[in-house]
């Protein structure tokens, strides 16, 4: 109960709908093997139809079934957009603001290009050139989240960089690459991983957009996006269709924001007493 | 006479506990009280409890008297915000952040006026009261010097004719210099008043110079109270000889500051007994068991102690602190060449700012312990950043003698401990980080012993040390790669007394165990005459003044030196009244 009361209870609201959500994105397939089954024959039935909790859609495949089978493509893509862009950020961000001077220059300008770019557009024109896909999508919005970590990483940097215990390192003939991974990285590193969270959530809701238009995971495969574009036209049909993946879209953004903001709150606060 | 200012049974509680346990204080009409003890002695917190300006989550509770008014802590905040600014005036240390940036000196000033004075030509005549030229109202603080914005803030905080003023370390953050004029000032304005002053500070030569009376606190608790001159007379209390002994002398040089050990305790962490028991040498089992009760011990004095000091005691205690009459062992390994040769150094920030550094030259023998004093803006900083290489000079020469990298010859000790060790990094990695870079003869146990701290400190984060402990780290960083110089860059300033006072003793143990040369970079000259052979006096980016500190110090040619010798509190004031006060 103590450490209930340290830490409060948004790591707990949040934390029990993300192990779910994780759990099902890593057993999907053992717990719901025939997931993309059809039934044409079937076709669409509401919820609550007997062996369908929440129904089925045209194509007569399981809501229940798809949804959790869904949780892969809604986990692996985003976690992987969130590291990815933070390893460019922390790489970038670093150099950016430790040397300074025309490196720091160039890739702050590179960053503003990048920011000034609106994201689904881009990744719908690189998706129409390549042909589109999962990997494709994903590989693109880790780039272009990239710019608000670079800027992240570099003004935490900045801060630490006119500390005495980095020029005491510097004083000490440490070389550049030690300072900047050994002693800034630490410090950083809260805030880094805080911001890391809240960029899942915003890859997550990201990838489902572009989903949703039809770009990113291939026709048939289980991802909520594909899930809740599909199933537009069964609003009346069977509700529970459109409203699952939406449902699950939402909350899984909403915990992996709250906690997010928790851990930046903590980082920022453990920052301060330093 | 009816007191300006009657505080009773105050008590501060924090989440964490007691901060300030059952004090008694009393100031009458004109006459100025000064608070002293180190940090956590829980000083601003008795300031920021009268006035009613606590932190959230911190509660006080006793009885305020101000004039006629009188006010029950803990209950009806609003009574004592109807004081607040109106019979009881408050001024901050920081004159960079207690004015707002975005606002005209004078509106702010006007703001604090009663309605019906809200004129220009009364902002004019109360600028004028602080003597600042009226065309102040119009320019706003970051266009103002530190002593300025200083004035304003005194200004502002007598706006409403206060009967009592309460600042809380008010001149800390400035220069000497400037101290001595605003301190002069206030006093002018306290007399012409009759105001009450209640001036907190940890600078005890402030408290000889300008109080008439005196409480010295420690770990939340008054350890004892009296005339400010008997008081530094003839301490009573362990601790307040201790404090008085271990403040560094401005008028001659020490063979040792005499210290205590360990540092001031958290005051919720005294569960029974004497609060300073575990620091002081006449400690018996009944401190340690009985907390001591104020008893009185002369003249309007009070003593809380089972055993207070007497008349011999002090005679004996005192010897400690004999003046040294040889300068500082020098260990001049050889006569030749100067360890390092400066010449002509010129360091310009931005194209029409004055230099920071302008043809600046001096050397450093090796072995030997040089000073460079100055106050701010006087390029003593940077200076030691050339050295060291953090900052490139635009002109002049650096020589060394020695050969090797730049890290084998010279390390730093900066002024804030709590900055200069990475968070992230235990001790021991830290230690054996620096260790590396050298020959790789010190070991990280053999470093922690020479800053006289236990091998098990290896382990732990430098959030878990106190500032002194901080800072001995960081001097055993510094000497991990064993250089032939070591600057400290106002190394002790941010320290208590009694920390400082042992931080001193150990730099001067090393300087003489390690043969090591030692550049002192320091605004204070008590602290340079105990430690440096040789002096240096920076002013706006020049060299003023320079030669052996005895001389420099005993009779200083340049104009700037005797007013910085001067302007230091309580310096020749042995008799606890600073002149400044009876011209001022």
């Amino acid at each position: 109960m103590s450490a209930l009361r340290r830490l409060g209870w948004t790591p707990v609201l949040c934390g029990v709908p993300l192990v779910a959500v994780v759990a099902c994105a890593a057993l999907g397939s053992w717990l719901v093997p025939d997931a993309t089954r059809q039934d044409m024959a079937l076709g669409v039935v509401k919820a609550g139809s007997a062996g369908h909790l929440l129904g089925t859609d045209k194509l007569g495949r399981d809501i229940f079934q798809l949804s959790i089978a869904g949780a892969r493509s809604a986990v692996v893509g985003p976690v992987c957009i969130a590291i990815g862009s933070m390893v460019l950020g922390v790489l970038l961000g670093t150099l950016a603001g430790y040397r300074g001077g025309w490196l720091d220059i160039g890739l702050s300008k590179y960053a503003d290009l990048l920011l000034a770019m609106p994201t689904t557009l881009v990744a719908l024109v690189v998706a129409g050139l390549v042909g589109g896909g999962y990997w494709v999508t994903v590989a693109v919005l880790m780039v272009l989240f990239s710019p608000t970590d670079i800027r992240l990483v570099r003004s935490a940097v900045m801060t630490q960089v006119t500390r005495p215990y980095i020029e005491s390192a510097k004083v000490l003939g440490l070389a550049d690459r030690r300072i900047m991974f050994r002693h800034i990285l630490p410090n950083v590193a809260p805030v880094a991983l805080a911001t890391m969270l809240l960029n899942v959530a915003f890859a997550l809701v990201g990838m489902s957009a572009l989903s949703f238009l039809g770009l990113g995971v291939g026709p048939g495969e289980p991802d909520w996006g594909r899930q809740l574009s599909d199933a537009r036209k069964l609003l009346v049909a069977n509700p529970a269709a459109v409203i699952a993946p939406g449902a699950l879209i939402i909350v899984t953004a909403a915990a992996i924001n709250l906690l997010g903001d928790w851990v930046q709150e903590r980082a920022e606060r453990s920052a301060r007493q330093r | 006479m009816s007191a300006a200012l009657d505080v009773a049974g105050l008590r501060v509680t924090a989440p964490a506990g007691v901060l300030v346990e059952s004090l008694d204080l009393r100031v009458d009409p004109g006459r100025t009280l000064a608070i002293v003890g180190e940090s956590g002695s829980g000083k601003s917190m008795t300031a920021k409890a009268i006035i009613g300006l606590l932190p959230a989550g911190v509660t006080a509770t006793g009885t305020v008297r101000v004039g006629t008014a009188t006010v029950q802590l803990g209950g009806d905040q609003r009574v004592l915000a109807g004081l607040r600014g109106t019979r009881i005036g408050l001024l901050l240390q920081n004159p960079f952040t207690s004015l707002s940036p975005v606002h005209r000196c004078g509106a702010q000033l006007a703001a604090a006026l009663p309605a019906a004075a809200r004129t220009a030509a009364e902002v004019e005549r109360r600028l004028g009261e602080v003597d600042l030229p009226g065309r102040v109202a119009r320019m706003y603080p970051f266009e103002l010097s530190g002593g300025m914005r200083q004035r304003v803030a005194l200004a502002a905080s007598l706006a409403s004719d206060p009967d009592v003023l309460i600042g809380d370390e008010p001149t800390t953050a400035l220069d000497v210099t400037t101290q001595r004029e605003v301190l002069d000032l206030l006093a002018g304005l306290q007399r012409d008043r009759r105001m009450a002053l209640v001036l907190i500070t940890h600078d005890l030569g402030v408290a000889r110079e300008r109080a008439d009376d005196l409480v010295v606190m420690y770990a939340g608790r008054g350890v004892e109270r009296g005339a400010a001159e008997a008081l530094f007379g003839g301490p009573r209390h362990p601790y307040t000889a201790a404090l008085r002994d271990s403040d560094p002398p401005l008028d001659h040089r020490v063979a040792r500051l005499p210290t205590l050990p360990g540092s001031v305790p958290r005051s919720w962490e005294i569960t029974a007994g004497c609060a300073f028991a575990a620091r002081c040498a006449r400690a018996a089992a009944r401190c340690r068991t009985d907390a001591p009760v104020e008893a009185p011990a002369g003249a309007g004095r009070t003593v809380s102690c089972w055993f207070p000091l007497m008349e011999d005691d002090l005679a004996m205690g005192s010897a400690a602190a004999q003046p040294a009459d040889e300068p500082p062992a020098t260990a001049t390994v050889d006569g030749g060449a100067p360890l390092v040769r400066v010449a002509g150094l010129t360091r310009r920030f931005g194209g029409d700012a004055p230099p920071a550094l302008d043809d600046v030259s001096i050397r450093i023998d090796r072995g030997e312990a040089v000073g460079v004093v100055g106050e701010s803006g006087s390029g003593k900083t940077t200076l030691a950043r050339c050295l060291v290489g953090l900052e490139h000079p635009d002109g002049g020469r650096i020589d060394w003698s020695a050969a090797g990298p730049r890290h084998r010859l010279v390390q730093i000790v900066f002024q804030d401990p709590a900055s200069a060790l990475n968070p992230a990094m235990s001790v021991g990695a830290a230690l054996g980080e620096a260790a590396s870079r050298g020959d790789g003869r010190r070991s990280v146990g053999d470093l922690l012993d020479l800053v006289g701290l236990p091998a098990g400190y290896a382990r732990r984060r430098p959030a878990a040390l106190s500032g002194g402990e901080q800072q001995r780290v960081a001097i055993a960083r510094a000497l991990a790669p064993d250089p032939l110089l070591l600057i400290c860059d106002e190394a002790v300033s941010s320290l208590d007394v009694s920390v400082q006072a042992q931080i001193l003793n150990l730099l001067g143990d090393l300087h003489r165990r390690l043969g090591l040369a030692v550049l002192f970079i320091t605004h204070d000259l008590a602290v340079v005459r105990q430690v440096a052979t040789r002096l240096y006096v920076l002013r706006a980016g020049r060299v003023v003044e320079d030669g052996p500190t005895e001389s420099v110090l005993g009779a200083p040619a340049d104009a700037y030196t005797r007013a910085l010798f001067a302007s230091v509190p309580g310096g020749h004031a042995v008799d606890g009244r600073g002149e400044g006060r009876v011209d001022g």
